[in-house]
């Protein structure tokens, strides 16, 4: 399995151990990436406010050069992925707009023809490196674990275009937690916003929603929460204290990105995955996580 | 026989509400409303609900069905309770219930009048009005709306802010600032763009979700912030939309930091300066200065080439 991987702008700056624990678990799991370094920002929908037109060329560069080296992209950021894929979906259906857009990529000496899939990491742990294969390379017991997920809006907002998972359903991340050994929490908060679009509009409102998913998540019984998008992940753990200040209770939910989890579970170190990095403390609930010894799991007690 | 679980609620009781279960013979074909109908028909005539036209033409019979919001006559019973094992109406969310499933539809209304839906044209008409075929393809993703509220129950804006004007109203909005024969779109963004309108949008995408006529009111919203911008009226969204799109011309990368410096000046920068030191403590901090891309001159072309392009056509519409 070989991508072109889309790191994203934040995954490589204040998020930084999002990049590094993905490359981590693609080495475990023979996932080869190949990063599109010369890539552009996606636009994380803000760019779209000013020029749409400007967001769709720029994104179908980053699709170009990654066609030409034959390969599907892989991104780890829910709002990566769906402003790629928008763009992608309304290049390869309207053959008047691709063919707009490669007159302006033809001064470049660039050609998009449209046969570029772009996949969230989420997806492709599912439906390629498999469920089965992941639980057997498991080494780590998260058994101890309830594990929220938090997907982001936009990975699974519209139906219509991710259409790999149901968006009033959503189940790959539980799928993934589940064969990871920890235990997935139901929540309705898992599908929400976590405000950060308008952190800068109307800061108040967006707290007010982040403290809220957490609070149903911490009333679920998680111990810990996964997300597949960093600028979540910003908010969730960054501006976690700020929520608590608005919600009126303490929260103390450690967040960890998607990529981070699947390593613990792979029985990568903490500190390799940078887990140190983040501004709620991890460290007590990862003392929960204990080691398999030769695959067998440690007994749980019947918790 | 399959389960079927109501919301109730009568204010006359002076009772909080409950969750009633009804045992209903579902029949292939059977829409939500359908099964409703009988139980009001056959079991419990005091089970209040709206409905009018049953063709999803109306927009009166909007409510949450397993959780999603959509229009109970066009909603399928069967495969409901074959996915989920459980069929639960509820009313519509973020907003207040009267009686069972009939919510107060009265804030809903009021931000629909608060855009002033209706033409103002701008001076007298010369003659006779002909909108071309692409000025109305414009209107497409907005003027099919029924007004039912499907996207007001599931916006996730709204139910952290009550004061924001919401998808449905915004939609409604959009189809008079692109409408050929309105002449007041600039006046109808700058009030817009006050606090609680297009840029209170946190982009969750439930509208466009969950609307049963497939009507698209966040690109509606993403459209209108987009024309604000072209006419230079300014506001706090638009501000960091800037210094955003600033930062992503001039390496082909967002920077974090400028972005946040430039959105939020000093003022808001030194009043997050608690979260600031939490980031630099944790190594979080963005870097300050970017490397540009390696082909970032090919950025500059084409953000010239697409520049020239909408000058040509003289503007966006």
């Amino acid at each position: 399995m070989k991508y072109a991987y889309f790191p994203g702008c934040v995954g490589q700056d204040s998020c930084n151990e999002l990049d590094v624990s993905t490359k981590l678990i693609a080495g475990e799991l023979g996932l080869e990436l190949v990063e599109l370094k010369d890539a552009t920002c996606s636009g994380a929908g803000f760019l779209q406010d000013v020029d749409y037109d400007l967001s769709l060329v720029l994104n179908a560069r980053t699709f170009a050069m990654a066609e030409k080296m034959g390969l599907d992209i892989l991104t780890v950021c829910s709002t990566c992925q769906f402003n790629l894929d928008r763009a992608n979906r309304e290049l390869k259906d309207d053959p008047a707009k691709l063919a707009e857009v490669n007159e302006m990529l033809a001064e470049i000496g660039m050609k998009y023809n449209g046969t570029v899939a772009v996949k969230h990491i989420l997806w492709v742990l599912v439906d390629e490196v498999g469920l089965g294969t992941l639980r057997g390379r498991v080494k780590a017991d998260l058994s101890d674990l309830n594990i929220a997920s938090f997907y982001g809006c936009q990975l699974i907002r519209p139906g219509d275009l991710h259409t790999s998972d149901d968006p009033d359903r959503p189940q790959y991340f539980e799928k993934l937690i589940d064969a990871l050994g920890g235990k997935p929490v139901d929540y309705d908060g898992r599908k929400k916003c976590c405000g950060f679009p308008i952190s800068f509009v109307n800061p108040d409102a967006a707290m007010r929603m982040n403290a809220k998913n957490m609070v149903d998540a911490k009333e679920g019984g998680a111990d810990l929460m996964a997300t597949s998008c960093p600028l979540c992940h910003i908010n969730l753990d960054i501006y976690q204290g700020t929520s608590e200040k608005v919600a009126g209770k303490r929260i103390d939910l450690p967040i960890l990105h998607l990529p981070q989890l699947v390593g613990l579970a792979l029985g990568i170190a903490p500190e390799r995955l940078r887990v140190k990095r983040h501004a709620v403390s991890a460290k007590e609930v990862l003392k929960r996580i204990h080691r398999r010894e030769d695959g067998h799991p440690v007994p749980t007690g019947g918790r | 026989m399959a389960k079927i679980t109501v919301y109730r609620y009568d204010p006359d009781e002076g009772k909080e509400a409950r969750l009633q279960e009804y045992g209903h013979e579902v029949k292939n074909g059977q829409t939500v409303l359908d099964v409703l109908l009988d139980i009001h028909y056959f079991q419990d005539p005091t089970l209040a609900f709206r409905r009018s036209c049953r063709s999803a033409i109306c927009g009166s019979c909007g409510m949450s069905m397993n959780g999603r919001t959509g229009l109970s006559c066009n909603t399928q019973a069967k495969p409901l309770l074959e996915r989920d094992g459980y069929l639960v109406v509820e009313p519509m969310k973020n907003m207040r219930v009267l009686k069972d499933l009939v919510v107060d539809m009265g804030d809903f209304w009021q931000n629909v009048y608060d855009v002033e839906p209706y033409l103002r044209p701008g001076g007298e008409p010369k003659g006779p009005y002909q909108v071309p075929k692409h000025a109305m393809d414009l209107l497409k993703i907005a003027q099919d709306c029924i007004m039912c509220g499907s996207c007001l129950s599931e916006c996730t804006s709204r139910e952290a802010n009550p004061d924001y004007l919401g998808p449905a109203a915004l939609a409604k909005a959009y189809r008079f600032v692109f409408d050929a024969r309105d002449g007041a779109a600039e006046d109808r963004l700058r009030s817009y763009s006050e606090p609680n309108g297009i840029w209170d949008c946190d982009t969750c995408l439930y509208c466009n979700e969950v609307c049963p006529m497939h009507v698209k009111p966040m690109d509606a919203i993403m459209r209108m912030r987009e024309k604000a911008i072209e006419l230079g009226i300014p506001s706090q969204g638009a501000r960091h939309a800037l210094a955003f799109t600033a930062t992503v011309l001039k390496t082909g990368k967002l920077n974090e930091f400028a972005t946040v410096n430039k959105s939020l000046g000093f003022k808001g920068m030194v009043a997050q300066a608690p979260v600031a030191a939490k980031v630099f403590l944790r190594g979080k901090a963005p870097k300050i200065r970017k490397k540009p891309i390696e082909g970032h001159a090919d950025v500059v072309k084409l953000n010239a080439l697409v520049q020239r392009r909408r000058r040509m056509k003289g503007g966006r519409p």
